[in-house]
């Protein structure tokens, strides 16, 4: 009789992480019906995804603020449907956003592409992650309309009023006054497209990469806002490619993004969509975004703390 | 002999600008990650014109 088994230890499965943790990048399909939407002007109609790209068709409504236009947010889950409770343990989060209709032609100066979202037509897509997306504003004017989740951080793409080029737009709140703080913004250009790069098969900058990590911040003094101890992202490291996949910088950002000062019990995703600017015409944006939560570990640090942060 | 930042491989640098918006206001910021070899440095620190050349090179490599 033959037995199956190798004699010796039980070999273990997997690559020895964590069964409980999330692994994988989740694209995000705003259409699939799990996604919760927050617009209070009805601003974006015509929501769709085929082939795995979001479409939508954008007004020519204001909402500068960036969470104030269209919202999606949806809670993320460990693999065992268990919440993301970030209290005493650090958390990955990456995102990747990407315009996969937004291109020039050859000249590397004319609108090209698809045209989803036409160059220099004001638009913007951030996709980023929040912990309260209850404060998601309410209403288009007054009462609620100022609303503002407490922890997040947001990364995304910007057309401006310029033909050339993209920008790079970080959004999070870390003011430590008022009910929900104020919205803070941070943009950069992205590649100022020129003959040169049309030459290497560069048409358009128009794919961003974010990673920050969640971590327990110990020594943190409480504010208005601000509990003590509160779990913090220091920093975000982000990085732009060019239509054709091609890397081009990574950049690190100081972002400072407190986490907990609403729960630290539940972390959401969320992807927002929207005009920085009334002028112009509507349009239609085409976008492609995944983001990747993990948690890093256990609490187990040698150190004694969560995310290796004291002796 | 002045320093000359760009030709020495031990230097290494990226920047870039970008527009920050928050309670402090509305204002630009360069953002600087910058590898320099401590004798051109020390030598910036000492001498006026290198110090120049030295902000001259920062300005030339940003990618904005």
């Amino acid at each position: 009789m033959s037995r199956s088994r190798v004699p010796g230890n039980i070999r273990r499965q997997g690559l020895g992480r964590d069964e409980a943790v999330l692994d994988d990048w989740v694209r995000i399909n705003v259409a699939d019906g799990t996604w919760t939407k927050n617009d209070p002007d009805n601003h974006v109609t015509n929501i769709s995804n085929t082939g795995g790209i979001n479409s939508v068709d954008i007004d020519d409504t204001s909402n500068s603020n960036y969470i104030n236009g269209c919202v999606w947010y949806k809670e993320i889950r460990l693999a065992d449907g268990g919440p993301f409770d970030f209290s005493d343990r650090p958390v990955d989060l990456r995102g990747y956003v990407h315009w996969p209709g937004t291109g020039w032609d050859d000249d590397g100066s004319q609108s090209g592409g698809d045209d989803k979202p036409p160059v220099a037509s004001k638009c913007y897509c951030i996709l980023g992650f929040t912990t309260d997306p209850e404060n998601f504003p309410s209403a288009a004017s007054g009462t609620g309309s100022a609303d503002l989740p407490r922890d997040m951080v947001g990364v995304g793409l910007e057309s401006t009023t310029n033909a050339n080029r993209l920008k790079r737009q970080i959004i999070r709140n870390v003011s430590n006054s008022g009910t929900y703080g104020a919205i803070n913004t941070n943009s950069a250009w992205l590649d100022d497209i020129s003959s040169g790069d049309v030459s290497s098969n560069h048409k358009c900058s128009n794919r961003l990469e974010f990673q920050t990590e969640i971590v327990k911040a110990e020594h943190l003094a409480s504010g208005n806002l601000d509990p003590a101890g509160a779990c913090r992202s220091y920093y975000l490291m982000w990085s732009d490619r060019w239509d054709n996949g091609d890397r081009r910088n990574i950049n690190q950002y100081a972002l400072d993004q407190r986490w907990g000062r609403t729960r630290t019990t539940k972390l959401y995703a969320f992807v927002a969509v929207g005009r920085n600017d009334s002028g112009g015409s509507a349009l239609t944006m085409e976008f492609d975004c995944y983001y990747h939560a993990r948690m890093l570990h256990k609490g187990t640090s040698p150190s004694g703390k969560t995310a290796l942060s004291g002796p | 002999m002045p320093i000359d930042p760009g030709s020495d491989s031990r230097n290494r640098l990226r920047a870039h600008t970008s527009e920050e918006s928050s309670e402090l206001g509305s204002y630009e910021l360069v953002t600087i990650e910058c590898d320099i070899a401590k004798d051109t440095f020390d030598a910036a620190l000492a001498s006026a014109d290198d110090a120049l050349v030295l902000v001259q090179w920062l300005e030339s490599k940003r990618t904005d």
